[in-house]
């Protein structure tokens, strides 16, 4: 390397030290702010898109705002939320209605996440592609695969009675009977993310430490002394993990329910969601919508945060 | 054969016979609509169905002869694209301060953006979008996509950028290199595992979901899922036509997932999908 080409790549660092252009200065500028430049796009979209509209909807939860009605609406104070507690009879329905399917759905992954996690726990061929082919249901459009279980439910002509007729199980009426309705779509949620249970206990039993259950191999412990001593407590954290992030979405499930039951037979799975949409975008009522919606919200944070006062111990962040 | 090896054997074929049985049950509703998909519309209903038949492709036909599928599939395409897009650019810059100033109370409050029920949103957002004229357009519903794409991208990346070293900053930094030099240049390509997943779970989510568009969409901008919801409500019973919408409003989805199959996986097991 020449002396000459030393300097020039010397004062061509110096050149860059130095602002000297416009251009440069407002580079110098965002640098120097940096901290606050790069989370003001993210901060602005949410406060736009997440604030306003909650405030706005707590305000239209206190008024008789209608779609339909060309009048201004007008504050009305309590008279949408004492409509929800104490007159509408279907309220109470439609709320218990969603617990039943959240806390079903939720029980129904973790329990057949948790075989199939313990089952697959070992090294066989085909094993790659066996996990992905359990992932399809995870993956797949839910309307569509919802359309699909409603035609092989249809009790008329589909064909999931007559498969099951093969095995030796009788007919059934599946989501068009107001008895089997909820267990339907219950089960139909159960297929669609216990591969995910699975998915996340699988990762995590490969993780847990080894001497754990050396120990109590050596201590003569039987293998269910062993699950129910050893890996269940091993496994809390992946087990916390997934009842709160399934049981959040578990409660706000929509698309299934409503194309499969439309909440139906005779309202008898009408979740909160479902009622929320029709009192909206059916009744026009947008009101009393809005107190459902704030109520579901309620909900949500209220069960969120005492699985979170549950904890035992502390995930990543 | 000697006893032991014997039972080993028998052990390993209960094993596998087990696996089939996990994975029919699993995949039955796929092994139907693809079976059913392709028979003539009179057979496709019949009980007990027809199971060694002539295939055809008469239904895909009749979807695609229903105009609205292109277009609805078009829209689809480019709504998930744009939200892809715009997404990493707001959230990455986003995610990489908060990583770095461990601002915790930011960690919170994206949790709880994320378990806001959609419907909740979705009532003021309607009255909204119509006042400002976003309603059936595809900004619109690029909009909606990124109230939880943004949350979820942040809440994961922070993961991927605390993982990236300082030292390699001040490196970047000591040889005159700008912050915003240093971001685009040094530190996103290191965490491009985290983009891929990003990219791969976002597709999947932004491509099934099916509330927003329900609602924010009107004629001209339909995605696939209310069009094969739409389907449904016109031709109720017509077996063979349906499996074929659904089939084909998945197979894109399905498909792209199972190219980037490893982030899935990765993102899944982190606990990633609404």
């Amino acid at each position: 390397m020449t002396d000459t080409h030393r300097t020039e790549q010397a004062s061509d660092y110096i050149s860059r030290l130095e602002p000297d252009s416009r251009m440069e200065s407002l580079l110098d500028l965002i640098d120097r702010n940096i901290r606050w430049l790069f989370s003001l796009p993210a901060i602005l979209v949410m406060l736009l898109l997440f604030a306003y509209p909650l405030a706005q909807l707590i305000w239209t939860s206190f008024t008789n705002t209608t779609l339909s009605s060309v009048e201004a609406p007008k504050f009305v104070g309590l008279a949408n939320y004492i409509r929800a507690f104490t007159q509408d009879t279907h309220f109470w329905d439609s709320f218990f209605l969603t617990l039943y399917y959240a806390v079903g759905a939720t029980i129904g992954q973790l329990l057949l996440g948790l075989v199939l996690a313990l089952f697959l726990n070992k090294q066989f061929k085909g094993e790659a592609v066996f996990r992905m082919l359990i992932m399809f249901p995870l993956i797949a459009t839910p309307v569509a695969m919802s359309l699909v279980w409603s035609l092989l439910m249809n009790p008329m002509m589909g064909h999931l009675n007559y498969y099951l007729s093969l095995i030796g199980i009788g007919p059934s009426l599946w989501a068009a009977d107001t008895k089997t309705v909820m267990p339907t779509l219950i089960g139909l949620e159960i297929w669609h993310h216990a591969p995910m249970a699975m998915l996340v206990l699988l990762a995590g039993l490969r993780s847990l430490p080894r001497e754990p259950f050396e120990a109590a191999r050596v201590d003569g412990a039987s293998r269910l002394r062993i699950f129910f001593h050893v890996t269940l407590p091993l496994l809390k954290p992946y087990i916390f993990l997934l009842l709160l992030l399934r049981i959040i979405h578990s409660l706000k499930v929509f698309d299934k329910i409503f194309v499969i039951s439309g909440g139906g037979p005779n309202r008898a799975s009408e979740t909160l969601n479902i009622t929320i949409y029709q009192q909206a975008f059916g009744s026009m009522d947008y009101g009393y919508a809005s107190v459902l919606s704030v109520i579901m919200l309620l909900l949500i944070l209220m069960i969120s945060f005492s699985i979170f006062r549950f904890r035992e111990r502390q995930w990543r962040y | 054969m000697d006893p032991v090896r014997f039972l080993r054997y028998v052990n390993g074929l209960v094993f596998y016979l087990v696996l089939v049985a996990i994975a029919v049950v699993f995949l039955f509703p796929f092994f139907w609509v693809v079976f059913t998909s392709l028979q003539f519309p009179e057979t496709a209903s019949q009980v007990p169905p027809e199971l060694l038949f002539t295939p055809t492709l008469d239904n895909f036909r009749e979807v695609f002869s229903e105009g609205g599928f292109f277009i609805c599939l078009w829209n689809s395409v480019v709504v998930v694209i744009l939200t892809l897009l715009v997404n990493l650019l707001v959230s990455l810059p986003s995610a990489y301060v908060i990583a770095r100033n461990r601002q915790r109370w930011m960690m919170f409050l994206i949790l709880f953006l994320q378990m806001a029920p959609w419907i909740t949103l979705l009532l003021p957002w309607y009255v909204i979008f119509k006042n400002l004229g976003l309603y059936d357009t595809r900004l619109g519903l690029v909009l909606s996509n990124l109230t939880f794409m943004i949350p979820f991208t942040i809440w994961l990346m922070l993961g991927f950028f605390e993982d990236v070293p300082v030292e390699v900053e001040e490196a970047a930094w000591l040889d005159g290199c700008s912050q915003i030099g240093t971001f685009i240049r040094i530190v996103v390509p290191l965490v491009k595992g985290g983009i891929i997943t990003i990219c791969t779970l976002g597709f999947m989510i932004c491509w099934n979901i099916f509330l927003f568009p329900l609602v924010l969409s009107g004629y001209h901008t339909k995605t696939l899922p209310v069009f094969v919801y739409g389907f449904l409500a016109d031709n109720q019973l017509d077996f063979g036509p349906l499996s074929a919408a659904a089939l084909l409003t998945t197979l894109p989805v399905i498909i792209f997932v199972l190219i980037n199959q490893k982030y899935f996986k990765g993102g899944i097991a982190f606990g990633g999908s609404k």
